[in-house]
């Protein structure tokens, strides 16, 4: 009923192609994030939605049907837009009633519906103020209450923290995803910043440059199981190591130049994965360990000298380097006020991870 | 029905921006293409018939007279307009500053009056008791009052005062936004303040230039209610030939004649000058 | 910039005084002898106003000024809403490059259109009057408006009527919910503009008013060469006194608007 599905999407402009053959499903009722670079065509792909571009060639439907060629105001999509866009010469009530409004509502039930829903995003002292009287947190959630109250099937947010400085953005993403969860509307929230998509999300897409998906997932899956290096770069941090692959009897290697073979771990899923095929190794700087005593149990192991160190408070990133071409980057989290073991710059270190840490990619 | 992305049938805008259109299709373009095309028509006993007869019969000394005079009115309008513009602009951006709003407004007032209110009102400076001849003659400087009204004296003096705003605006507009600091960049480089204006201030204020020129070139030419107030009703300049044309003679296919062939000669000059302000500018 | 040569120093100053002295003294003397008691216009006899008495009991004077009033007012509401609506629904479809189509009435010199006007609509038999001359100011009117709408129109977030058309309006609804309020200032001043230069009009006027119908520059003309008394003073001090206002209300709006837009 509230889901969307994008058929074979092609939208060009100005000769430029923007998205080719894109296709996706957007589940019901879920907080769908898009999470992509800027050019990336992703805020295009909303606005496809949105109604405010037709596509070139494609479909679009809303719970089956066709809405391809509906115009804007007759969807049942609201979107609340990266600069709000709320009306300057309407007060905080008749911005969010104004959907109410042109749709002739009685003015008793719009009343109700707008103190409500002012409530609902804890506006209520602010009602009668005009627009440019509020902080940007606040003109956000008028945004948000404007096109909620109109109870679309779909909500569309194009960025809509990015204005907002960080500790306001983290509290905002806590409330839109109870918002969600008590509307069951499906949410659809277009945003360059990973930790944001990585937080709301129910499920997620990555759209690359070229303006097509790269992956499709939750969350975890997206983080801990990418299947290409852009979507691990992109979604966090990562080494990428590139080397030769080999399977002898069961035991997995990647052979890298320079420093030897690695023990890795590879799905038989992931077909492409043949001896002697040049791919890549994926490793989180999360799922290593560095210290400077040696230590067993684990299925490698390499030597380094630290060579940066960047202190991130809840965690110290350290650059390594353990080879003339290669430097590792290691967060290690800092767990006590005066830890046992201080790694200096110029330390020698050894760093370990299990092979069942690391994704093995084909690009 | 397919409908665009702004939620309108194909057909609604196109129904909504009628009304514009079609005034300006009924009202201008129509009315201009029937001057053309009464030019070609010649009426002669109750028969009509395609006819360069109003063309062949402009082909005379007196016409071309006229339309010399109108373009020396023009050039000279244009160009005395720029030499006193230019210098009050200047000093405007370049002096005052602050309050340059409030003198550029003081300037500007003029231009709201009505042609005929501003046209008028030098009568009482020009003619025989007006103030320029008591001033004149109580100072001594000369014996008689000069006749000073209906001349072509009077009329390219109040041309210049009514056409003056036309050449301020654009010129204001240009030089408004010539940045200061290039013009201070310049005389950090050693070049003197006639220099710096001649390399510098001059050729980045050339489109204001233009504008302001086209501005009062293109009326001036055409001008009607100048001469006809000022000039004593003898001396005949475009304008006044083609309200003789329309209005006094009624002679409606030689005056659409007129008028099209002044229309082609004005964008001739217009071409013309175009190419020399892009001539100066290299 | 703290050295100016003495030449610049003194000689611009000059100039602007000498300029400003150009344009308003023959200002000034007109008024001055609009209040002056005798029939010569060259020599003060006294102040008076009867020029003001004759002005307002004259019947011929208040019919042209009742004339012009009515065409100002119906040229500049016609070209107002016709302009508005070309401007937004002409927006975002083919028919924008259509704008350019309106800038041809600044320049083209007006007693080009005007006679035009004429030779089309009497090849049409339509009378000259009333209808005639709206049909030409209006024209003029919509070459002031288009523009300065259309300008402004440009600045205006295109955000707001793509939430407007979100949130469900109709394009119309559109229009007058969000885009006028938000034109305010434009629609003012594009109105005033064309209400003053419609009331100024003699050209277009001139042409096409036909025989028995006058507006007031028509009838100052007239006055003019038919030998003036200061009643003509009398009326065009009131005119500049209307233009001046008019100009000050439209500098006032423009300094507001220039205030707002970040």
């Amino acid at each position: 009923m509230r889901s969307i599905r994008l058929e074979h999407i092609k939208k060009s402009y100005r000769g430029e192609v923007i998205i080719e053959d894109l296709s996706l499903t957007i589940p019901s009722g879920k907080f769908f994030a898009l999470l992509g670079p800027s050019g990336s065509g992703k805020t295009t792909l909303l606005r496809l939605i949105a109604g405010f571009e037709t596509v070139d060639t494609g479909k679009i439907l809303l719970g089956g049907q066709d809405i391809t060629y509906t115009p804007i105001n007759e969807r049942r999509i609201n979107t609340v837009f990266q600069n709000y866009a709320l009306f300057p010469h309407l007060n905080v009530f008749e911005n969010v009633a104004y959907g109410l409004r042109v749709k002739k509502e009685v003015p008793a039930i719009i009343e109700q519906k707008v103190h409500k829903i002012l409530k609902a995003v804890h506006l209520e002292k602010h009602i009668y103020k005009s627009i440019n009287q509020l902080s940007g947190g606040q003109q956000q959630r008028v945004a948000l209450a404007r096109a909620i109250i109109n109870e679309p099937a779909v909500l569309l947010l194009d960025e809509p923290l990015a204005a907002l400085d960080f500790k306001l953005r983290e509290k905002l993403l806590i409330e839109l995803i109870d918002l969600q969860s008590t509307l069951n509307t499906t949410f659809v929230y277009v945003t360059h910043d990973q930790f944001e998509a990585l937080t709301v999300a129910d499920h997620m897409a990555i759209m690359n440059y070229d303006g097509q998906i790269e992956q499709i997932g939750t969350p975890k899956e997206i983080y801990e199981f990418p299947v290409s290096s852009f979507v691990a770069k992109f979604v966090g941090t990562t080494n990428i190591l590139q080397g030769v692959f080999d399977d002898v009897e069961g035991r997995q290697t990647l052979s890298i130049e320079g420093l030897g073979a690695f023990e890795v771990q590879v799905p038989r899923t992931k077909q492409w994965a043949r001896p002697g095929a040049t791919l890549l190794m994926s490793l989180r700087p999360e799922k290593i360990m560095m210290r400077k005593a040696t230590v067993e149990g684990f299925s490698n192991k390499v030597k380094g000298v630290v060579k940066a160190i960047v202190y991130h408070g809840r965690s110290t990133q350290y650059n390594v380097q353990i080879s003339d071409h290669h430097t590792i980057q290691v967060f290690e989290q800092n767990e006590e006020h005066f830890p046992q073991e201080v790694v200096d710059y110029d330390d020698e270190v050894y760093l370990y991870w299990q092979k069942e840490n690391v994704v093995m990619l084909e690009r | 029905m397919k409908k665009n992305q702004y939620g309108l049938r194909s057909e609604t805008p196109f129904f909504m921006s009628v009304p514009a259109l079609l005034w300006q299709f009924l009202f201008l373009y129509v009315p201009l293409i029937s001057i053309v095309a009464l030019s070609f028509l010649r009426f002669s006993q109750g028969l009509v018939s395609f006819s360069l007869h109003h063309y062949q019969s402009l082909f005379k000394e007196m016409y071309w007279l006229i339309i010399a005079r109108s373009m020396v009115l023009a050039f000279s309008t244009a160009t005395i307009c720029l030499l006193a513009a230019y210098p009050i602009v200047y000093w405007l951006i370049f002096r005052v500053r602050e309050y340059k709003n409030i003198f550029l407004f003081f300037l500007i007032v003029p231009f709201w009056t009505s042609l005929l209110v501003q046209a008028y009102s030098w009568f009482f400076v020009l003619e025989k008791n007006g103030l320029v001849n008591t001033l004149l003659t109580k100072l001594g400087i000369v014996a008689e009052p000069l006749h000073l009204l209906d001349t072509p004296f009077a009329i390219h003096l109040v041309m210049v005062y009514c056409y003056l705003p036309f050449m301020i605006l654009p010129l204001y507009n240009a030089m408004e936004k010539l940045d200061l600091r290039l013009i201070e960049a310049s005389m950090d480089l050693g070049a003197n303040q006639f220099q710096t204006f001649l390399r510098i201030s001059l050729p980045l204020s050339l489109q204001g230039i233009k504008t302001g020129f086209f501005l009062v070139f293109v009326p001036s030419f055409g001008e009607f209610v100048i001469p006809a107030l000022l000039g004593g009703g003898k001396r005949f300049y475009i304008g006044s030939l083609i309200e003789h044309f329309f209005l006094v003679s009624r002679d409606i296919c030689a005056g659409a004649a007129f008028t099209c062939l002044c229309g082609a000669i004005l964008l001739g000059l217009m071409v013309m000058v175009r190419w020399l302000f892009d001539k100066i500018l290299r | 910039m703290k050295q100016h040569s003495s030449a610049t120093r003194y000689v611009l100053p000059t100039m602007a005084v000498l300029l400003y002295a150009f344009l308003y003294i023959p200002i000034f003397v007109l008024i001055t002898f609009s209040f002056n008691n005798g029939a010569n216009t060259s020599q003060w006899t006294g102040f008076s106003l009867r020029w003001y008495y004759e002005l307002f009991y004259s019947l011929d004077i208040l019919n042209a000024l009742k004339n012009s009033l009515i065409v100002a007012a119906c040229s500049t509401g016609l070209s107002l809403v016709m302009g508005v609506m070309f401007v937004f629904y002409s927006s975002r479809s083919i028919l924008k490059r259509l704008l350019l189509a309106f800038y041809v009435n600044l320049a083209v010199p007006e007693i080009v259109l005007a006679v035009g006007l004429l030779s089309f609509l009497t090849f049409m038999s339509v009378p000259l009057g009333m209808t005639s001359l709206i049909a030409g100011h209006t024209l003029i009117g919509l070459g002031y408006v288009i523009p300065l709408v259309h300008s402004r129109f440009e600045e205006l977030d295109n955000r707001y009527t793509e939430a407007s058309l979100d949130l469900g309006a109709t394009p119309t609804q559109t229009l007058l919910r969000v885009i006028v309020p938000l034109l305010y200032p434009a629609l003012i001043s594009g109105g005033l503009l064309a209400f003053i230069v419609s009331l100024d009009d003699f050209v277009i006027s001139f042409f096409v008013a036909g025989g028995s119908t006058q507006t007031l520059p028509m009838y100052i003309f007239s006055l003019i060469r038919s030998g003036a008394t200061p009643v003509v003073n009398a009326i065009s001090t009131l005119l500049l006194l209307t233009s001046s206002i008019a100009v000050l209300l439209y500098s006032l709006i423009s300094v507001r608007t220039q205030g707002e837009s970040r």
